[in-house]
C-alpha cells in the first residue's frame, strides 16, 4: 500500500500534501495532549510501528502485517491517531525505505487520513445505530470498521497509482487488484483488529475508557449510569 | 531451532536501524553534507526524476546514487540489498507491460493459439519505469543511510516542526526497541508453549497475533507510567528543544552541494 517515490507525478503529490497539511492543523488543534499522554503516545506508535514487523504467514511462502489504522484510530481517536500513523509512515519511509519522500503526502492522505478516520466514523455511526453490547454486534462493528479502513485506503491508493500517468497500468487494472488483495487483507486485519479489542475490552477495559472512540461505547455508557445512580442513591 | 518468521521479521528491523546509525557515523561525502543541505538536493533529485521520460538520461542518472554511496563509504552491495526489493518487485508486476505495449515486435513466441510479442516500446517503457523507481528509492536511501537518528530529529527541530512532534519521534524511536523486546519475549515464550508444524494462516493464527498485540498493549501502557515518573524526575519539559536546535548553519560546501545538484537536475528534464 505504500506508494514509493516515482509512482505519482508532483501533480499529485503536491495536492496530497496540501490536503494532509490541512488535517494535521485541524488535528493540532483538536487534540489536547497533556504532558502525560505524550510518552503514551509515543510508546504506542512505537508500539503499532513494531506491530507492522510481525508478519502472519499467508499463503504459500508469503507473509502479510497489519496496517493498524483501525486499532491506532479506534483507541486513540482520529486525531491522535493521525498524528501517530504519521509519525509511522515518516519513520517507515526514511528508515527502511518503505514509501517515499514525494510520496510521503500521499502515503499519509491513504493510510493517516482515510485509513483512521473512516474506521472512526464508520464505529460512531453503527455504534449510534446499534447501541451493540459485548457480543456479536460489537465484533461486527469493529470487524466493519477495519474492514473498511484497509479496503478505502487501498482504494485511494489504488486510483492515485491508476490515474498516474507514470505507472504502466492503468486504472481499470491497479483498482480491481487493488481492491481483490485488500478485501483478503482487510478480512484478516478486521480479525486482528476483533480479538486485540476484544481482549483488552475483557482485560483492561479502563484503557479503552480513556479512548475519544471506544468510550462511546454503550457499555461504557451503561456503566457511567450505574455508577451515577448507586452514588445518586447513596 | 528455526527462528519463527515473526521474530525474523522483528529482529531484522531492529538490525536495520543499527545499521543505519553505524553507517552514518562513518566519514564520508554524504556524512560531511549538512542534513538540511542533503535534504534539499534529494529532493530535487527525486522531483526531476519524475520528469525525464528519456531511458538514456534515466540510466545516466542511476549512476549518481552509485557514486555518491561509494564516495560516502556505503559498499555498492549495501546499496543494492537495500534498494534491490521494491525495483524487483515492480518489475515482476510489470512483465506483461512488455508483452500488452504495442509497437515494433523484437521477440515472438506462440503458446497454443496465443501470439506473443515482446515490442520495442514495451521495453523502453518497462526500463524507464523501473530504473525511475530504483532512482527514487536509491535516492531516499543514501539520505536515510547517511543521516542518524540524532541529526534527523535536529533536523526536524530546525525546520520549525512542533515540539510535540519531535518528542514523539524521538520516544517512539527509544520505545520502538522496547515495544521489540517486549514482543520477543512473549513470541519466544508462545513459541516454547506450542508447536505449529504448518505455516498457514488460519482463524487461530489470526487470533494468537490479536491476543499477542493486546497483551503488548497492556505490557505498553502499563509501562507508560513508570516512563512518565521517571522522565519527570529526571526533568522533562515537552517544549524543551533547546538541546536538539544545534543543527550547524549551512556552509559554502553544502551551497555549493545544492546548487550543482539543482543546476544539474534542472538541465537534465530540459534535454
Amino acid at each position: 500500500m505504500h506508494i514509493p517515490d516515482g509512482f505519482i507525478p508532483i501533480t499529485f503529490a503536491i495536492p496530497a500534501f496540501l490536503i494532509v497539511i490541512l488535517f494535521w492543523t485541524i488535528a493540532f488543534k483538536k487534540i489536547k495532549i497533556t504532558e502525560k499522554q505524550v510518552p503514551m503516545m509515543g510508546l504506542l506508535t512505537a508500539l503499532f510501528f513494531a506491530a507492522m514487523f510481525v508478519n502472519i504467514p499467508l499463503f504459500g511462502e508469503t507473509t502479510a502485517h497489519i496496517l493498524g489504522g483501525a486499532v491506532i484510530g479506534l483507541i486513540l481517536g482520529p486525531f491522535a491517531g493521525l498524528i501517530s500513523m504519521s509519525i509511522i509512515l515518516v519513520l517507515q519511509a526514511f528508515l527502511f525505505g518503505d514509501g517515499g519522500l514525494i510520496a510521503l503526502g500521499a502515503n499519509v492522505l491513504n493510510m493517516g487520513v482515510i485509513g483512521i478516520f473512516i474506521p472512526c466514523i464508520i464505529f460512531i455511526i453503527l455504534n449510534k445505530l446499534f447501541k451493540p453490547k459485548m457480543g456479536f454486534s460489537l465484533w461486527a462493528i469493529i470487524f466493519i470498521s477495519a474492514l473498511f479502513s484497509d479496503l478505502l485506503s487501498a482504494i485511494a491508493a489504488g486510483i492515485q497509482v491508476g490515474l498516474s500517468p507514470m505507472t504502466l497500468y492503468s486504472l481499470n487494472v491497479v483498482l480491481p487488484a487493488m481492491v481483490v488483495n485488500h478485501s483478503i487483507i482487510g478480512v484478516l486485519e478486521g480479525i486482528v483488529t476483533v480479538v486485540l479489542i476484544m481482549t483488552l475490552l475483557k482485560l483492561r477495559p479502563d484503557v479503552l475508557e480513556q479512548s475519544p472512540i471506544l468510550s462511546k461505547l454503550y457499555i461504557f455508557k451503561n456503566k457511567v449510569t450505574k455508577e451515577e445512580t448507586i452514588d445518586a442513591k447513596e | 531451532m528455526r527462528v519463527p518468521i515473526s521474530l525474523r521479521g522483528l529482529l531484522a528491523s531492529a538490525e536495520t536501524i543499527v545499521y543505519i546509525e553505524d553507517l552514518s557515523e562513518k566519514k564520508g561525502l554524504m556524512q560531511a553534507i549538512n542534513p538540511i543541505a542533503k535534504l534539499i538536493a534529494i529532493a530535487a533529485m527525486i522531483i526531476s526524476a519524475l520528469f525525464i521520460t528519456s531511458i538514456q538520461y534515466l540510466l545516466t542518472i542511476c549512476l549518481i546514487p552509485i557514486i555518491f554511496a561509494l564516495a560516502s563509504r556505503i559498499s555498492l552491495k549495501q546499496l543494492l540489498t537495500r534498494t534491490a526489493f521494491i525495483p524487483l518487485l515492480m518489475a515482476t508486476v510489470s512483465i506483461p507491460i512488455l508483452f500488452l505495449t504495442t509497437g515494433t515486435p523484437i521477440w515472438t513466441t506462440n503458446i497454443g493459439s496465443m501470439n506473443l510479442a515482446i515490442t520495442t516500446e514495451g521495453v523502453i517503457n518497462f526500463s524507464v519505469f523501473i530504473s525511475r523507481i530504483w532512482f527514487c528509492v536509491a535516492t531516499l536511501s543514501l539520505l536515510i543511510l547517511s543521516t542518524g537518528f540524532d541529526k534527523t530529529l535536529k533536523l526536524l527541530a530546525t525546520l520549525k516542526t512542533p515540539p510535540l512532534i519531535i518528542q514523539l519521534f524521538s520516544l517512539t524511536y527509544r520505545y520502538f526497541f522496547v515495544s521489540i523486546h517486549e514482543a520477543q519475549s512473549i513470541l519466544i515464550a508462545k513459541e516454547a508453549r506450542t508447536y505449529i508444524n504448518k505455516k498457514t494462516i488460519n482463524f487461530q493464527t489470526l487470533k494468537n497475533l490479536g491476543t499477542l498485540l493486546s497483551s503488548l498493549f497492556i505490557r505498553t501502557y502499563e509501562r507508560s507510567e513508570r516512563v512518565y515518573l521517571a522522565m519527570k524526575a529526571r526533568g522533562f519539559d515537552i517544549n524543551n528543544n533547546t538541546a536538539l536546535s544545534t543543527i550547524p548553519p549551512l556552509h559554502v560546501k553544502d551551497v555549493a552541494f545544492i546548487a550543482s545538484i539543482i543546476i544539474i537536475f534542472t538541465y537534465i528534464p530540459l534535454l
